[in-house]
């Protein structure tokens, strides 16, 4: 009986003190952040949505072999002089679990994990996102591009013409050659 | 409703009762409380002071699925388990919605390669509304999921029949 | 009949007018018509303001709730979330109404109402203001045994929360059911003898009586001391009366699922819901009634019945603010704590109160105290 009454003596001190308590959060500021329209500032360490470097990636799918669920997906031609021909860089965000083991990897340091995280959507398909934030090439790159072309095509033209000269100069050539010869 | 339920053409006074049913039901999405694995460790964080989903009128976690509207299913949905997040989901009165939250339950997540365990995929089992990628998702992130249900139910049709009679 | 109520006879008055206006007289109406129809006008605007004050409590709870915990509680929905339970309600409406196939399908459907009725039949005999005029309270029905009654209806919702539990043919539901049954019976003992005392001092079991007793700054709780602890027992026993926490074991959902309620969905549902802030200002009335002088301000109010309602009113949204503070801070208790606490420590401490206060009054040591004092 004796203890019931203390139990019940402490019960109600530790109430009051408790009731205290909200009372003082009731009076104080809320501490919320109102999303949508208040955005948080997030760690600089945050792992969001990756963003990828692409002028610096060099498509050797060193990421994607790196991925522990395969959620990288590259398709990519090698073509000459350090261009790639992109078909595909998608990651599929319904897979990928944000550990950064992509990223550290890559020989050009060029993937990295960026602070956007709200990317929710209605369909699965939509998750996978694209990251090349370019078709293939850049605008800087597409004039370096052009030029290596029109370089190539001057190139051969030039070769082609060399060619035509040269089979065009060849009898003299070689009656030069026979002169020299003699 | 059953009986009212898509049997009206578009007119002033229908689309506005459409419009008042999709606004209550948009304002007051309460969640079932349950989860499976970590990602129902951010979903409580939704509930707590930072985030506070009541904002939204979506704060009410109820304890049973018969007056729940909102089923976040947070964490990984084993084989054990996803015979009872069908149950769940079925024992909810209409009108319900899913979000799954979490590369788990999106697609299987960190178990999807090698895990024998897994559903790679809630939706391989019950209907999902809107996909929440994320490893867990910031709890921000949920609250966007929340907003894109939102989103969808402003964009249904309750009395009024979507262009197709229905029989 | 229609001489004990206020209410029920301006109602008649108001029928009257408009049978007038097509050259009628209420006469025309047999006297049990006329009490039939006058009852149901009444019940009618009693359920209306029930339903309008549980919107406007639930909102409270969940701004109060979130200010609480620091953060904001609903603020999207309408200004400061004001249509936020609008909102709920309609939501509630449109849900689909389930029946479990096992479930006893009439007995399911009919414990919401009865759980609902018994709570608002008891406002019945609540007086919510004084007729300063004719020297009467304002109430629905004037009955002698006001607070006998009362006891005695609002009993019959554990026989509907019973129902629902057994009903439902759900385990969670019938522990939930076996739970409130329990706790409610147990409690109501140290609630009834709590009760007494006032009766005891006001001498009458009507509400009305005790309204008219306290007029003028003369409270029952300045009457002796034992009056704050009667009322902290009334108090605690009321709460777990009316299932609120930390007594909120019936629809423990960390044991129960949502204990007796968890099949019922949509609007029966909410009729669970409407019944548990309905007892809550049950109780408020009755203690801001019995113990806080009711629409009483020390007098200051002068003789106006409307400003006497306001003043009732604010006591028991002070008393509901003090429930919902002490949801939002205490753990739910253990169900043999709950036991102990009613049996143990409430009912011998109200026994003894009950014991002193009859002691006090006999010999009336009030006015023996005081004139020690003044002669000292
Ligand atoms: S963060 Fe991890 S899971 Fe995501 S793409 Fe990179 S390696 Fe794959
Ligand atoms: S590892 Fe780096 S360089 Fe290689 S494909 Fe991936 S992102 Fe590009
Ligand atoms: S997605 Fe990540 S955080 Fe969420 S349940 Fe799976 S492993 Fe846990």
């Amino acid at each position: 009986m004796v203890e019931t009454f203390k139990d019940f003596g402490f019960a109600v001190k530790t109430a009051i003190k408790g009731m205290g308590i909200t009372l003082k959060t009731f009076f104080e500021k809320p501490v919320t952040l109102q999303y949508p329209e208040e955005r948080p500032e997030v760690d600089s360490r945050y792992r969001g949505i990756h963003f990828l470097e692409q002028e610096k990636c060099i498509s050797c799918k060193v990421c994607a072999l790196a991925c522990p669920v395969d959620c990288i997906h590259i398709e990519s031609e090698l073509p000459e002089k350090g261009l790639y021909d992109w078909d595909r860089f998608d990651i599929d965000y319904g897979l990928c679990m944000f550990c950064e083991l992509c990223c550290f990897p890559c020989p050009t340091n060029c993937i990295h994990m960026g602070k956007e995280f709200d990317f929710s959507r209605f369909s699965r398909m939509d998750l996978v996102r694209n990251m090349l934030t370019w078709e293939g090439v850049s605008p800087a790159q597409k004039k370096e591009v052009d030029g290596i072309a029109a370089e190539k095509a001057a190139k051969k033209a030039a070769a082609a013409e060399a060619k035509k000269k040269a089979a065009q100069d060849e009898p003299k050539d070689t009656q030069d050659e026979k002169k020299d010869g003699e | 409703m059953g009986l009212l339920e898509h049997s009206f053409k578009d007119n002033i006074v229908t689309t506005k009762v459409d419009w008042l049913l999709n606004w209550s039901r948009k304002s007051s999405i309460w969640p079932m409380t349950f989860g499976l694995a970590c990602c129902a460790i951010e979903m409580m964080a939704v509930g707590a002071p930072k985030y506070d989903m009541d904002r939204f009128g979506a704060g009410a976690f109820r304890a049973t699925p018969r007056q729940a509207d909102l089923m976040i299913v947070a964490g990984t949905v084993t084989f054990k388990m996803a015979p009872r997040v069908k149950r769940l989901y079925e024992q909810m009165p209409d009108p319900k919605y899913v979000i799954a939250m979490g590369a788990c339950v999106i697609a299987g997540g960190p178990y999807c390669k090698y895990g024998y365990h897994v559903v790679n995929g809630v939706d391989l089992i019950v209907p999902v509304d809107v996909y929440v990628p994320g490893c867990p998702p910031r709890p921000e992130a949920l609250l966007e999921g929340v907003m894109r249900i939102q989103d969808k139910i402003m964009k249904e049709r309750v009395i009024t029949h979507s262009g197709v009679q229905a029989s | 009949m229609f001489e004990q109520s206020i209410i029920l006879s301006a109602i008649r008055d108001a029928i009257d007018w408009v049978l007038g206006l097509v050259g009628q007289d209420i006469s025309i109406l047999p006297l049990p018509v006329q009490v039939v129809l006058c009852g149901l006008i009444a019940a009618g605007g009693l359920m209306g303001a029930i339903a309008f004050a549980v919107l406007i409590y639930v909102w409270m709870e969940r701004r109060i709730a979130g200010r609480m915990q620091a953060r904001r509680g609903p603020n999207r929905v309408g200004p400061y979330g004001l249509l936020q339970t609008v909102a709920d309600t309609f939501k509630l409406l449109r849900k689909e109404d389930i029946i479990p196939t096992g479930a006893n399908r009439i007995l399911f459907a009919f414990a919401p109402m009865l759980v609902l009725a018994g709570v608002v039949a008891a406002f019945a005999a609540i007086p919510i203001s004084w007729d300063a005029d004719k020297g009467e309270p304002i109430m629905i029905a004037d009955i002698d045994l006001g607070i006998f009654l009362i006891t005695a209806i609002v009993a019959t919702e554990v026989i509907g929360v019973i129902m629902a539990g057994w009903a439902s043919n759900n385990k969670w539901s019938l522990y939930g059911a076996m739970r409130e049954a329990a706790q409610v019976v147990s409690y109501e003992i140290p609630l009834g003898l709590s009760l007494l005392v006032p009766v005891l001092i006001v001498g009458d079991l009507s509400l009305g009586a005790a309204t008219e007793d306290q007029l003028g700054g003369n409270w029952l709780i300045w009457r002796n001391p034992f009056m704050w602890a009667v009322f902290f027992i009334f108090y605690v026993a009321g709460l777990a009366n009316c299932k609120r926490a930390p007594f909120d074991l019936p629809e423990a959902e960390s044991e129960l699922v949502a204990g007796f309620h968890t099949e019922y969905s949509g609007l029966r549902f909410s009729f669970f819901f409407m019944e548990e802030y309905a007892s809550m200002t049950l109780i408020s009335a009755i203690g801001a009634i019995y113990f806080f002088g009711a629409g009483d301000l020390f007098g200051l109010q002068g003789s106006s019945s409307l400003i006497m309602f306001g003043v009732l009113l604010f006591k028991i949204l002070v008393s509901i603010f003090v429930m919902m503070w002490i949801r939002w801070t205490l753990p739910r208790l253990r169900i043999d704590q709950v036991m102990t606490l009613g049996y143990k420590v409430l009912t011998p401490i109200a026994f003894f109160l009950l014991l002193g206060v009859t002691v006090w009054d006999l010999y009336d040591l009030n006015d023996k105290l005081w004139e020690l004092f003044s002669r000292s």
